[in-house]
């Protein structure tokens, strides 16, 4: 079962601190992953409803992240939400490609962040 | 064979025929008949009045000497026939024979013309191939510089973001609770404070990056001690070291050097490397040194950091290079510091390296030779360097209009292990000159510089060597002849001339001067005048080609044009075997004397390089030649 509302990947600890934060502070289930190999065990262990997935990251990356997530049938439904430096269209196109299901470009607002989260989650 | 000769000729073999005749059977011999051959011959190179004089000639012969010596059996009636028909048969082979000639003339003229076209679009076709080539090698170059242009403004937009979403992300968490304690909050706010400055740090560089890369950047040239230059980079980071615990060791060879060069910019290079080696070690010693190394210092800082793979060791110095898999915890810089230090040592001509172990720590150096200005040292040093050494030290300054040519050149000394500089235009060529001490300056002088002179003053003036190229288009791709007999320079020295044609010509030979400017002409027109020389001037270059090969001149001296009226004029009379013999002067703009004493001009596209082995062989001795001097 479910056990993890929210999993934030990110090889940036100051990133990855700032979103654990706002999203423990509104009272979610939050877990953090700093390269591509945790972040795919924890989804797989915590099975978590949705995932900030940063895109460069070491030993694995967010696009290999995301495809293996999506081509698992028991994870597929992980709502997958690309965060990336990168504002290039290419990426984009690359990332919905795999099943991404958003993208948000950093800088991002955490507090847009949290509200988009909530939305999520009530919706189920 | 002249005419006359062709009709003495016609009047002997007629002669034998009507003898052979006159031998065998009289009017019915079967001799009679060898006339048609004949006079179809002769009416082929003799032409159309030629047939009435034979046709008639053999009439009149005919009945003259053979209608009395008719056989006692034949009637006359029936000999008459052959008497009418024989001569008209005569002039109708004459006729055939005629047009035939007329026929030849014509297809003569048409492959004549044929092959001048040919050859026109043939040397059209060799210029356009040139064109293209250089079109495309341009393309190429800018092709692959905005595709790192591309990838610059990526790295760059993620650098910039990274920081800032942390800035952001803080800053708004900060406004948007009031529920948090004062240690996180503070916490936070540090984090906002270093993300700021290393955006900073960030933006700086890429200033400094930018500003190197377009190459706006003078260096302030001075004598700089290494010794100076170690104490300041130390003394800059020492409480940086010593926040980390670091152990600081300054190695100093005696009796440095010392260098030519931009105190600060090397400045920045030595604590740039200090700056890397303290933030990537976490215990140990980090130790500064510098050495004596050839003709200039090494300077090596090393530390017991974690080490860089051997494949990485030349990605580092590029722009943005992040080690591979580096775990999170690990210090972030810019990733430009390493590209910006290199940048600025291969401005001293030097080099930078690194030298790692893996767990063990690394070693970066970096070299800069002793530059531009005579020390006591560099006397001292003189006759120990080998030419190896040298070789690789001092660039070769290539100096063309013509981008290909340039490229060409360069790649080869390269290959060849020379260090290259180019330069498009004498200003550029003048900056880098005063700017650093080149080994040896090779000035494509094809096109005419006008103020080449000033070049030349300060080549002097430095002790640098030039050697001046004349690479003209051939037509038949790789022609490594020399074609030029050599330079007249202006302002016209008549001690120089009288020297250089005194040995080339006779008196009185006839010397043409092809040149639109009047006044190079009226002067040359004196001088050599003066000299007993018979002097015929040509202003229009197509006009001075022909003319050269219907009047066969001892020497022909050519004047300012731009480069494709100099080709056209130079391969226009090497490319006629009537005139390719003909020594060619070429005129330029600057006193020539030791300092530019090898004067090569070498024919040939400047694709096929490789033929060009006369002119490396000149490089390569004035190169040592050069350097010797120093």
């Amino acid at each position: 079962m479910q056990d993890l509302d929210i999993l934030v990947v990110d090889d940036e600890p100051h990133i990855a601190r700032a979103l654990n934060f706002v999203l423990k502070k509104e009272g979610f289930n939050v877990e953090t992953a700093t390269d591509g190999d945790a972040a795919l065990a924890s989804i797989r262990q915590h099975r978590p409803r949705i995932v900030f997935l940063d895109l460069i990251l070491p030993k694995r990356s967010g696009m290999e992240v995301c495809k293996a997530v999506k081509n698992d049938p028991y994870l597929r439904k992980t709502h997958i939400i690309i965060l990336t430096c990168k504002g290039q269209e290419l990426d984009r196109e690359q990332s919905m490609a795999t099943g991404a299901n958003e993208f948000i470009t950093k800088p991002f607002s955490p507090r847009e962040v949290v509200a988009r989260v909530r939305t999520l989650l009530a919706t189920g | 064979m002249n005419r006359r000769r062709l009709t003495f000729l016609f009047c002997v073999a007629l002669l034998a025929i009507i003898l052979l005749c006159r031998m065998t059977g009289d009017a019915l011999s079967p001799f009679r008949f060898l006339y048609y051959p004949l006079i179809v011959y002769f009416s082929l190179h003799l032409g159309n009045r030629f047939l009435f004089l034979a046709g008639t000639g053999y009439a009149f012969l005919f009945g003259l000497l053979f209608a009395h010596h008719l056989p006692a059996d034949a009637s006359l009636a029936s000999h008459t026939g052959e008497l009418v028909s024989l001569p008209l048969a005569a002039l109708a082979c004459g006729y055939v024979a005629h047009t035939i000639r007329r026929e030849q003339e014509r297809y003569d003229n048409a492959i004549a013309t044929f092959h001048s076209l040919s050859d026109a679009i043939k040397h059209k076709n060799m210029n356009l191939q040139t064109a293209l080539d250089a079109l495309s090698e341009a393309h190429a170059r800018l092709q692959e510089y905005d595709s790192k242009k591309t990838d610059f403004l990526a790295n760059v937009s993620h650098e910039l973001r990274t920081p800032l979403s942390s800035i952001r992300s803080y800053s708004e968490i900060l406004l948007s609770y009031d529920d948090i304690d004062r240690e996180t909050g503070k916490e936070f706010t540090k984090i906002i404070n270093e993300e700021s400055e290393r955006l900073t740090d960030l933006v700086n560089e890429l200033l400094d990056l930018i500003r190197i890369e377009s190459g706006k950047v003078e260096l302030h040239l001075s004598p700089v001690r290494p010794a100076e230059l170690i104490e300041e980079g130390t003394r800059l980071i020492l409480p940086m070291a010593k926040t980390k615990g670091l152990a600081l060791v300054v190695e100093e060879c005696r009796d440095l050097p010392v260098v030519q060069g931009d105190r600060n910019q090397l400045l920045q290079v030595l604590v740039n490397l200090l700056n890397n080696a303290v933030k990537f070690t976490t215990a140990g010693t980090i130790t500064v040194e510098a050495c004596r190394d050839g003709d200039g210092v090494r300077f090596a800082v090393t530390d017991t950091g974690e080490g860089i793979f051997p494949e990485e060791k030349e990605l580092i110095f590029d722009e943005f290079y992040r080690i591979a898999g580096a775990p999170a915890s690990r210090p972030k810089g810019s990733g430009l510091g390493l590209a910006i230090s290199r940048k600025i040592v291969e401005y001293h001509c030097g080099r930078i390296w690194v030298d790692s172990t893996v767990g063990k720590g690394s070693t970066f150096y970096f070299y800069i030779p002793v530059a531009a200005a005579k020390t006591e040292h560099v006397a001292e040093e003189d006759t120990s360097w080998s030419g190896e050494t040298s070789v690789s030290h001092r660039p070769v300054l290539v100096l063309s209009e013509f981008m290909a040519t340039r490229q060409v050149l360069r790649k080869k000394l390269e290959q060849l292990g020379y260090r290259t500089m180019g330069a498009d235009t004498i200003e550029r060529a003048v900056r880098i000159v005063g700017g650093m001490r080149p080994g040896l300056i090779i000035c494509d002088v094809a096109e005419n510089w006008s103020d080449f002179s000033e070049l030349a003053k300060l080549a002097r003036s430095l002790n640098v060597q030039m050697i001046l190229v004349s690479l003209f288009a051939v037509r038949n791709g790789i022609d490594p002849r020399i074609i030029l007999h050599g330079y007249l320079s202006r302002p016209f020295d008549t001690y120089e001339i009288t020297l250089k044609f005194a040995s080339a010509f006779h008196p009185k030979d006839r010397i043409m001067l092809i040149s639109s400017d009047k006044d190079e002409c009226r002067t040359l027109q004196v001088l050599l005048g003066a000299e007993g020389y018979d002097i015929q001037v040509f202003a229009d270059a197509t006009t001075a080609v022909r003319a050269c090969a219907a009047s066969l001149p001892a020497g022909v001296v050519i004047g300012s044009f731009g480069k494709a009226t100099l080709d056209a004029i130079v391969t226009g009379i090497k490319d006629d075997p009537k005139t390719e013999h003909i020594p060619l002067f070429l005129i330029i703009g600057a006193p020539l004397d030791r300092h530019i004493r090898t004067l090569t001009a070498v024919g040939g596209r400047p694709k096929d390089a490789d033929g060009l082995y006369q002119l490396y062989g000149e490089i390569e001795k004035t190169y040592q030649r050069s350097i010797g001097e120093l």
